[in-house]
């Protein structure tokens, strides 16, 4: 699809007065008309402003010569050898996912014109599961950092990346069409696959969770990267997994944290705390924890406790804690630990078909 | 390049209807600085619009406590989508996060605010539900797309509120065809998953197709619908189905799928006439007086709206949207005389039980007439005294004749039923009895019945049928199998035939035959013994033995198809009630011996010509349950407590009630 065709159909004589009486009628009727343009300009000012010269598809090539297949250790217990790294800055940078591929020396590059490259593993943040490989003399184009490119639900996007290591020697990474679907902390909170970064993250409903697409490059219309993929992980909340990637903002700002050494293992994870709140010290009971799942039902409430003077009454049903969800009688209990006895908690319960804010002070 | 035309003027449709014609002036006047990849753009432009005019009217929805396990899958807990539907707070959602029975549900309006809300009513015909919430301010309700736009490949979006109550979740695919699931839902290739269920599938415009469900399409077992995930392939409920139904749900009352009890077989759905098989007694097809046999000419909702149908996929299209509770009208051909009927279609049919005389049939090959070879014990018909040497004649006033099978004839009436049977005595008189009929027993019954005995005929002679211990041929797997087939075996007369899937490991062909060799020689039966490919135990896959052997078996021997029964040992008891389950039209019983049953499994409910037969034995407390869901499916079960040991069998107490209950599998 070229710009041309599309002008011509403007030009169509069957069309175009077609289009001028639409236009007519909107300016005339449509009061917020101006509101809706702003809207759309807003969602994409790629709308109104100057574009590549590039079509998609030879931005699509010359994308794939930024990205890279990375081979290093693994190969056991069902553990991936291969990866994918997006090339960066002047290209003697390589950014891709922190994983077991990396615990070797050297990181063994495989450029897109199936050039071999060893890669020294220069640093790696923790904290968004990201690591730096330095190349020198790659001769790759790096993705530019710097440009000021933000994510949006219902924007087109490219997945470049070597998911099941189908791309080798001189083959270009993959590409995969699709739209940003959300934007959204990773809320993953418990199973075999822990992420220790839990910041926000683009979802994209492309197929990228798959082995070996770690790494690998996500780019707008206009080539420009908008984020790296991240690892395979499972949404627990949901069920099931998830595709996303780092958005440019918190690659960014990782990526100065490597060069700059100052990565730290600083786990987000809420840790208990020596004196947290206890509910026979609040004065609640609940029903029995009967079930897998037992609802936090208040039982009673001791009278002059804690919670009795702060409105709590029997068969309220407590839902969030701190804006915490509360799934059940043992959440209640884990969010509790977390808590220390001297903060104040602000409860949402549930009585009858009425939610009410209830604030506890100790 | 018509395709591009085609996708092009959609998204500016989409987009002069929005009202930003300006927006794409600016984009004509601006032309020499526009990119190549405008259409791109434009389409990115569309997407992104039609999402933010969509998702002022999508909620997110949270469950509160409730067992995360149904049915021994986890139930997703994560926050799901809902739409308004009304400016009052009335929300469409799916069931699915319902399915553990939480104890809260609330729902987080686009502007943050959380609301108790109330399940009002459940639609499981199509996986949807109907939640309340009081509201200050009017909520913004979805617009609907009305269906006569909609062409397979437009653009659609699949919209959803899991990863934040304010900004939706967007998912772009197309519609990938319409009505689907037999008429109930349309199909797209966007993603469609727990994170967007109870969400709408939008146009390019925002307005809502259709509601967002994880409708079962049949191919997989319910429960399953999870494995649909991401793999190109996701349904919505059209809109106008669910506002048409909105008045049901908003009374409080649930929708289940409409039944009418009539069967056909076919094996080919489009294929034609529908000519029906069978009408279970007691069903809204038998109480407007449907009968087996007639052909269905065309079905509608009124008699105002029948349309003709040709094969059967036609009439289960217009049969699949309909609910309990809603009018059916029939016209149906009888012996070429057109008449049409009305019904209304209900959530469960009556419980079908096989009914029972008590009797056994002369079924030597060539056989004429029912003759009655014995009574059975405590029987109905013993009660209303008919004897050895009646013929029987008719069943409620309907011939039996060649024909006419007795099991035809009473496959349409109630077990409870009095009836009249007319039989034709030795002396050749004709006489009337009246039978109140029963379910077949459930009970051990002891009678003195020895089967006739035959002069074997000049083909029996010549037949070449290997008898004693014979090794049988499966082909290419490494299971062995053997039979026991009686040194008496005539091809002039049947013979039952009881398919085993032995306990894991070698078999002792020697003691397999001396304890069955005596009662197959009497009775006229052939035990086939499958053995497991591993010794250690049965593999899944290996519910095909069974196939092969009842295949090479009925080729190869005179089998009576009123006595194949399959059997299982400790772990080949599962496949043997597979087995069963999966072709209950060839299997009259199931022996299930020490059985290794799942804690949770299905059991269709009986159906006439699919009655099987249970005999349980085993000490295992986890047997109480199988038997009580057999029994209220409508099967007979014989329930035996003592356990078998495989190396003991000849002398196994076990076997006379067993061997008994076998005999009795034919017994009308």
């Amino acid at each position: 699809m070229t710009w041309n065709s599309r002008q011509e159909s403007f030009q169509d004589p069957a069309i175009f007065p077609w289009f001028c009486c639409v236009l007519a009628i909107a300016l005339n009727t449509a009061p917020d008309t101006m509101g809706f343009c702003n809207q759309l300009r807003a969602v994409d000012p790629e709308l109104t402003t100057s574009a590549t010269d590039l079509t998609l598809e030879q931005l699509l090539v010359q994308s794939q010569r930024s990205v890279v297949k990375l081979y290093g250790a693994g190969g056991a217990r069902g553990l991936e050898s291969y990866q994918t790294g997006v090339a960066i800055g002047d290209g003697s940078l390589i950014l891709t996912s922190w994983s077991t591929v990396l615990d070797v020396d050297q990181v063994r590059v495989v450029t897109f014109d199936g050039r071999r490259l060893d890669a020294e593993v220069a640093g790696v943040d923790p904290q968004c599961e990201l690591a730096l490989l330095r190349v020198p003399d790659s001769g790759l184009q790096g993705f530019n950092l710097d440009a000021e490119v933000q994510a949006r639900v219902g924007q087109r996007v490219f997945a470049i990346t070597n998911l099941f290591g189908i791309a080798a020697g001189n083959e270009s990474c993959s590409a995969q069409k699709g739209v940003v679907m959300a934007i959204a902390p990773l809320t993953t909170r418990k199973g075999s696959m822990k992420t220790l970064y839990q910041g926000r993250v683009i979802v994209i409903d492309v197929m990228t969770n798959n082995p070996g697409a770690a790494g690998g490059a996500l780019i707008d219309l206009s080539g420009r990267l908008v984020g790296v993929i991240g690892k395979e992980l499972k949404d627990e909340q949901s069920g099931i997994w998830l595709n996303y990637a780092l958005p440019i903002d918190v690659i960014k700002a990782s990526v100065d944290r490597i060069l700059s050494g100052q990565t730290s293992m600083a786990t987000s994870a809420a840790a208990t705390v020596a004196e947290p709140h206890l509910l026979s010290q609040l004065g609640i009971a609940l029903i029995p924890d009967v079930l897998p799942k037992t609802p936090a039902f208040v039982d009673w409430i001791r009278d002059d406790s804690i919670a009795g003077r702060s409105g709590m009454q029997a068969n309220d049903l407590i839902l969030l804690v701190n804006d915490i969800r509360v799934d059940s009688r043992k959440g209640l209990e884990r969010i509790l630990s977390t808590i220390n006895r001297s903060d104040s908690l602000q409860l949402l319960v549930q009585r009858g078909q009425e939610l009410i804010r209830i604030q506890i002070r100790p | 390049m018509r395709l591009n035309e085609t996708i092009r003027n959609q998204v500016l449709d989409a987009m002069t209807c929005f009202g930003c014609a300006v927006c794409l002036y600016l984009c004509l006047a601006d032309q020499t600085a526009l990119g190549q990849s405008s259409l791109a753009n434009l389409e990115q432009a569309a997407f992104q619009t039609a999402t933010l005019h969509a998702q002022d009217s999508i909620v997110q929805v949270e469950t509160f406590g409730g067992s995360e396990l149904v049915k021994e899958q986890i139930v997703a807990t994560g926050p799901s989508s809902g739409t308004v539907v009304s400016a009052d707070g009335w929300i469409v959602t799916s069931t699915f996060q319902f399915r553990g029975q939480p104890a809260s549900i609330t729902v987080v309006l686009p502007n943050g605010e959380r609301r108790a809300a109330k399940l009002v009513g459940s639609d499981y015909s199509r996986e949807l539900a109907l939640l309340k919430i009081d509201v200050d301010e009017p909520l913004r309700p979805i617009q609907p797309s009305p269906s006569t736009d909609w062409k397979v490949g437009q653009w659609v979006m699949a919209l959803g509120k899991t990863f934040d109550a304010q900004t939706a979740s967007c998912s772009v695919g197309i519609l990938s065809a319409q009505g689907r699931v037999w008429n109930k839902a349309i199909q797209s290739d966007a993603k469609i998953s727990p994170q967007n269920y109870g969400g709408p599938l939008v146009d390019l415009r925002g307005r809502a197709m259709g509601i967002l469900t994880p409708i079962n399409p049949g191919i997989v077992t319910e429960g399953e619908v999870e494995q649909w995930y991401d793999s190109g392939i996701g349904f919505a409920i059209p809109m106008q189905d669910i506002l048409d139904r909105l008045p049901v749900l908003q009374s409080g009352t649930d929708i289940y799928p409409g039944k009418i009890g009539f069967r056909w077989r076919t094996l080919d759905e489009y294929a034609g006439p529908v000519v029906l098989q069978g009408v279970t007694p007691g069903s809204p097809a038998a109480k407007a007086g449907i009968k087996s046999g007639d052909t269905i000419v065309a079905v509608g909702r009124t008699k105002e709206e029948l349309r003709t149908i040709d094969n059967h996929s036609q009439m289960k299209h217009i049969l699949g949207p309909l609910d309990a509770g809603q009018s059916l009208s029939m016209r149906v051909d009888r012996q070429g005389e057109q008449q049409t009927y009305e019904c209304i279609l209900v959530k469960d049919l009556p419980t079908y039980r096989e009914p029972y005389l008590g009797v056994l049939t002369d079924t030597t090959l060539g056989a004429t007439h029912a003759t009655i070879v014995s009574v059975v014990p405590e029987s109905p018909a013993l009660a209303a005294g008919l004897a050895i040497g009646d013929a029987i004649v008719a069943i409620a006033g309907e011939v039996v004749d060649a024909d006419h099978a007795i099991d035809t004839r009473l496959a349409s009436l109630d077990y409870r039923e009095k009836i009249d049977v007319e039989v034709r005595g030795a002396d050749g008189t004709l006489r009337t009895v009246n039978v109140q009929l029963q379910s077949h027993p459930d009970n051990d019954l002891e009678w003195d019945f020895k089967a006739p005995t035959h002069e074997p005929t000049a083909g029996d002679l010549a037949d070449t049928a290997a008898k004693g211990t014979v090794q049988l041929p499966l082909g290419d797997v490494k299971n062995k199998a053997f039979a026991i087939v009686p040194s008496t075996y005539m091809s002039s007369v049947p013979h039952g035939l009881l398919i085993l899937f032995a306990d894991a490991g070698v078999q002792d062909q020697k003691l397999w035959s001396d304890a069955w060799e005596p009662f197959a020689r009497e009775h006229r039966w052939i035990i086939a013994v499958a053995q497991s490919s591993d010794e250690k135990g049965w593999s899944f896959d290996e519910v095909e033995i069974g196939l092969r052997l009842q295949s090479y078996m009925t080729q190869t021997y005179s089998i009576d198809r009123r006595r194949i029964a399959s059997g299982g040992i400790e772990s080949g008891s599962l496949l043997a009630y597979i087995s069963a389950m999966q072709l209950p039209e060839i299997y009259r019983g199931v022996w299930l011996s020490n059985p290794k049953l799942p804690n949770r499994f299905r059991m269709a409910a009986c159906e006439p010509f699919k009655a099987v037969h249970f005999f349980v034995n085993g000490s295992e407390k986890s047997l109480e349950r199988f038997v009580e869901i057999a029994r209220a499916g409508g099967y007979s079960v014989q329930q035996n407590g003592t356990t078998l040991e495989p190396a003991k069998l000849p002398e196994s107490p076990v076997l006379g009630p067993l061997q008994r209950w076998l005999r009795l599998l034919e017994a009308y």
